[in-house]
């Protein structure tokens, strides 16, 4: 004969809280390093730009 | 007896409980007598909270078996002078205690083999708007089991559930 128990769901909050701190981690360490990336090539530009017009 | 005195709700309400790993959740599983007749669906589940296991079956009744029952009615009036009417409107539920299935999780199929289709044409049906109480239990378990009586039979508390109709095991 049958029998079907039943348990407590487990609670959702933890993942969330993992899931946010996994996608910070993942901005700090690949965003952040993009955005300096830019500034540099923006200083070369301006550099060889210069060098153009003293000639 | 409300049915929360009794801790008895149903699966649904309950939104932090789910069905245990390992057991399976019948919820829209068909429902057969012995010989393979449609009784009807499983609509929902009740649970015992304090003893965190399913009780009892809600199964909605198969339109063609309230037809038939409604035959019966009508037959018995015209033969018995005007008894009383057996169900209003809206009745088509029944309440199935668990220890009386076997469940099939290939087919997805439960069958109730101890109890025949006559018999849940005979029995009383309750609308699932209200709740039932302790007295409608009693009385699905003795049109089930006209038979037996046990102990604990007249008990209010969870005491009631500790009875082989119950009883998975």
């Amino acid at each position: 004969m049958a029998e079907i128990k039943i348990e407590k769901k487990r609670p959702v909050w933890p993942w969330i809280v993992a899931v946010l701190l996994i996608a910070g981690l993942v901005y700090y360490v690949f965003l952040k390093d993009d955005q300096v990336q830019n500034v540099n090539t923006v200083e070369i530009e301006n550099t060889t730009t210069t060098d153009t017009i003293v000639e | 007896m409300e049915n929360k005195d009794k801790n008895l709700y149903r699966l649904d309400e309950l939104t932090d409980y789910k069905v245990a790993s390992n057991y399976s959740d019948v919820r829209g599983w068909k429902i057969v007598d012995a010989d393979n007749r449609t009784i009807g669906k499983i609509d929902n589940l009740w649970v015992n909270k304090d003893m965190q296991r399913v009780v009892y079956l809600d199964v909605k009744v198969d339109k063609a078996l309230i037809d038939d029952s409604r035959n019966e009615v009508h037959d018995t009036i015209a033969h018995e002078n005007g008894r009383e009417f057996l169900y209003k409107e809206g009745d088509s539920h029944l309440i199935i205690p668990i220890g009386s299935v076997n469940i099939n999780k290939d087919t997805k199929i439960v069958m109730a083999n101890g109890i025949s289709y006559d018999t849940f044409r005979r029995t009383g049906r309750y609308n699932i708007q209200d709740n039932f109480d302790r007295n409608y239990e009693r009385s699905i378990l003795r049109s089930y089991y006209p038979d037996d009586v046990q102990s604990g039979f007249e008990s209010n508390d969870d005491a009631f559930y500790k009875r082989r109709e119950f009883d998975g095991r």
